[in-house]
């Protein structure tokens, strides 16, 4: 049917099953079957915050499209606030959600012949904090997500459980880039971005740079830009064109050999960007089965090229458990082509993943009585 | 060695120069040094002084390029700061400023002069080094606690806040500018508030603290002044509110928009709740309300330098939306975009609520009977109240509210301009800056 009519159906599906939604509809005087008419319409259509899932919250089982009984799983994310986000989703859902992760993929994959991860093994990661929850299993989003990934039967996985805590296996690496070094193989390095950063930035003080070559690639995600990730932190923001430059020059791979994939808890489908030298940064082309909006600050409309806002994803499919049709997150985007890609071609929407917004609660003589910080004046 | 690092607030890069506990032992020497000179200088000299720095600033050439920086380090709009900025400078003009002495220390002489009393004479003496803690980014403390110290005859050692480290400097530049030998009795610094030994330094070394700001650095000065027996005063932080007990006219409404518009409610004197007679009709005052916030925004629109204030806003707004979906008392109105908010209903808020009250964002609760204001305030905001709007008549209300520990009662409108002499958080500054001496004549 197309994703406009798909989009408005699963809309259309979401105002009559989830009240939360219905609400605020009503508050903002829409309605899906009468304002809802040409992809025009669809920057209009309102909008859940995906801190509205977030576990303090309570409101999480609220902005489930039907019965708990009805949940395969709550996935969760990886909590760097201690406050995740809980998304209840159907076992059709994570069949849509592994359906648009392996074609996002599949459109990026490049062939490989050895590979190692800053990723545990799925498993580990899944099982990693997993719990009862409501009588449904929790697990990680992102470990949901690395459970789709198709890896070699002999990649290594360079983050171990030990104890219930995640090690780096240095050593490995190690030995993963000497073995490669000189001989440009199709070596493939990805993973967690601030563990994949730090453990770079450490070496290259005590070893000399390699040279992988331009067959080796680096594919990274999960997020972790501001250095952090669930209880990872790395004590500094990483801009990404320094995460290219330095492992770029450490391990003699071309910048544009590069991919980086995007996606939030709330989101039933992950987009990767390639690297450009020209931007400094990476292009994520939006799919075609989904739609993005990135919204002024200011006004709430959408911007013009070049002009950043608040990221809002439309979901036609992978929501059928839960309020996750039109969703605005607290990542800056920036649009860098509403049509096509500057760089390969890519026929569709590109942005730039700036960032979380970042910020504090207001300070000054007026009170917070949650309370404040020395530390923080 | 002083490290002058840079900081971006909202594109605006700032230097700040970064003390270690070196550089503060050789400001501090260099003020307690001073403080015999301090106390010499003539009342009327610092109201001089203060009077022309404060028309520097209202010179809107001279500001202009402030209140720019100003705007995105605080992410307020250029218009609000203005007004905000104008408003804090017309209180140091000679004319309050004289208001200010009289109605605070009784007579004008009496920082000067021994004065004649029934006992013999009196006096008031500086206490000598007043270490000034500000916290937070509204700029409103700056001038005010500079003033203070300075009429007040004390030398004083300024520590600015990591939100908000310019204003600061820009002023205490602007003194300089009239007059150099103001470096012999003001100093600004600023240090990671973490490092507890220079805190504990500067306060070991110092004769008086006044604080500005949040709970934890309060409690955390008032401790380290408890240890080393050092004058503290307090302020902050604070919670204001709005009653309106009679029937509001257009301008009582339009004043409360004003005064939940200014500061964007960062500041103590700012109204979160609006406490609203159930007699009067909601609906016409919800209304009037929003007219009267779109009105202001006219004249003093946001600021919106700041991804976070406009998400968290919408947050908030959406947070509330589906936590009150099935109650029929709750009611929310508010721009599409991160303008205003006004949340009605029949449940006063609890502290999460009240914490989401900055932005323009307020809450409006019918109340049936004065007592059930009385007790929310005695049993939720003791010890956090400051300002409160009053649109009423009823004195006892008034009686009752400041028992609680209300210290300003002031028109809708009105919160956020407190008339020279005015109760600061139920002191007088410059009294509390000063100590009484009496020579008893026979």
């Amino acid at each position: 049917m197309g994703f406009f009519n798909d989009f408005k159906t699963n809309l259309q599906g979401q105002y009559e099953e989830c009240l939360a939604y219905k609400k605020l509809c009503e508050n903002e005087g829409f309605n899906p079957y009468r304002d809802l008419k040409c992809e025009d319409d669809l920057y209009y259509v309102p909008f859940i915050l995906s801190t509205s899932f977030k576990k303090s919250y309570g409101l999480f089982t609220k902005l489930l499209r039907g019965d708990i009984k009805d949940i395969y799983k709550w996935t969760i994310s990886s909590s760097t606030s201690g406050d995740p986000s809980i998304v209840g989703r159907s076992k059709e859902d994570i069949d849509t959600l592994r359906r648009f992760v392996l074609e996002d993929e599949m459109r990026h994959k490049i062939d490989r012949d050895y590979e190692c991860t800053f990723f545990p093994k799925a498993e580990d990661m899944k099982s990693y904090n997993r719990g009862i929850f409501l009588d449904k299993v929790c697990e990680s989003y992102l470990g949901n997500i690395v459970d789709i990934y198709t890896y070699r039967d002999d990649t290594i996985h360079l983050l171990k459980l030990n104890n219930n805590k995640f090690e780096v296996d240095v050593q490995s690496f190690i030995n993963y880039i000497q073995t490669h070094n000189g001989k440009n193989h199709r070596a493939a390095l990805g993973g967690s971005t601030p563990l994949f950063f730090g453990t770079v930035i450490r070496l290259k003080e005590n070893i000399k740079p390699v040279e992988l070559g331009d067959k080796s690639f680096v594919h990274t995600g999960g997020g972790g830009w501001d250095g952090r990730k669930g209880n990872i932190n790395i004590g500094t923001f990483i801009e990404r064109w320094r995460f290219v430059e330095e492992v770029s020059n450490f391990l003699g791979i071309p910048q544009e050999n590069f991919t980086d994939t995007y996606s939030f808890t709330e989101n039933s489908f992950t987009m990767t960007g390639h690297y450009s030298k020209n931007y400094r940064d990476y292009l994520f082309h939006v799919p075609e089965y989904a739609r993005v909006i990135v919204r002024d600050i200011k006004t709430l409309k959408p911007v013009k090229e070049g002009e950043r806002g608040f990221i809002q994803v439309l979901n036609a499919y992978g929501t059928k458990s839960f309020a996750g049709a039109s969703v605005l997150v607290d990542d800056i985007g920036e649009v860098v082509s509403y049509h096509r890609c500057p760089e390969c071609g890519y026929e569709g929407m590109v942005i730039k993943i700036i960032g979380r917004v970042k910020g504090t609660e207001a300070k000054g003589c007026g009170a917070t009585l949650g309370g404040d910080g020395v530390g923080n004046n | 060695m002083l490290e002058i690092i840079k900081r971006d607030y909202n594109d605006c890069i700032v230097d700040v120069p970064v003390y270690d506990i070196s550089d503060i032992q050789l400001v501090m020497e260099k003020l307690k040094r001073n403080k015999i000179n301090a106390h010499q200088i003539d009342t009327k000299y610092t109201i001089d002084l203060l009077d022309a720095c404060a028309k520097m600033w209202l010179d809107r050439e001279y500001s202009k390029i402030h209140v720019e920086n100003i705007a995105k380090i605080t992410n307020q709009s250029k218009e609000l700061v203005l007004f905000e900025l104008e408003g804090v400078m017309k209180g140091l003009l000679k004319e309050n400023v004289n208001l200010l002495i009289n109605e605070e220390l009784g007579n004008i002489d009496i920082l000067d002069n021994w004065v004649e009393t029934y006992y013999g004479m009196v006096h008031r003496q500086p206490r000598g080094l007043v270490f000034h803690n500000v916290s937070g980014n509204a700029f409103i403390v700056i001038p005010v606690s500079i003033a203070m110290g300075l009429i007040s005859k004390n030398v004083n050692l300024v520590k600015v806040s990591k939100d908000e480290p310019y204003f600061a400097y820009a002023f205490y530049k602007s003194l300089v500018e009239l007059d150099e030998s103001i470096k012999d009795r003001l100093s600004i610094i600023y240090f990671d508030s973490s490092l507890a030994d220079i805190y504990d330094y500067i306060v070991s070394n110092s004769d008086c603290v006044i604080h500005w700001g949040g709970k934890q650095s309060r409690d955390y000065m008032a401790n380290l002044c408890s240890k080393y027996s050092i004058h503290f005063i307090e302020h902050g932080p604070k919670v204001s509110f709005e009653v309106v007990d009679k029937e509001p006219s257009i301008e009582d409404i339009k004043g409360i928009a004003l005064d939940m518009s200014l500061w964007e409610q960062k500041a103590c004197l700012s109204p979160r709740i609006i406490f609203l007679n159930a007699k009067i009709n909601k609906e016409e005052f919800l209304e009037e309300l929003k007219n009267a916030l779109e009105e202001t925004l006219n004249y003093l629109p946001k600021g919106y330098y700041d991804y976070f204030s406009s998400i968290k806003t919408l947050q908030d707004r959406q947070y509330m939306i589906l936590k009150n979906m099935e109650n029929d008392n709750f009611k929310i109105i508010s721009s599409k975009t991160s303008d205003y908010t006004i949340v009605y209903s029949n449940d006063f808020p609890n502290n999460r609520e009240i914490d989401m009250c900055f932005s323009r964002f307020i809450y409006v609760c019918p109340y049936e009977s004065k007592d059930q204001v009385i007790e929310y305030i005695q049993k939720n905001l003791k010890g956090y109240l400051q300002t409160m709007g009053y649109c009423g008549d009823d004195l006892d209300f008034i009686e009752k509210a400041t028992l609680c520990g209300v210290s300003i009662v002031t028109m809708p409108g009105s919160m956020s301009f407190h008339k020279a002499g005015t109760s600061h958080d139920g002191i007088y500054n410059l009294s509390e800056l000063t100590y009484v001496v009496s020579l008893q004549k026979d």
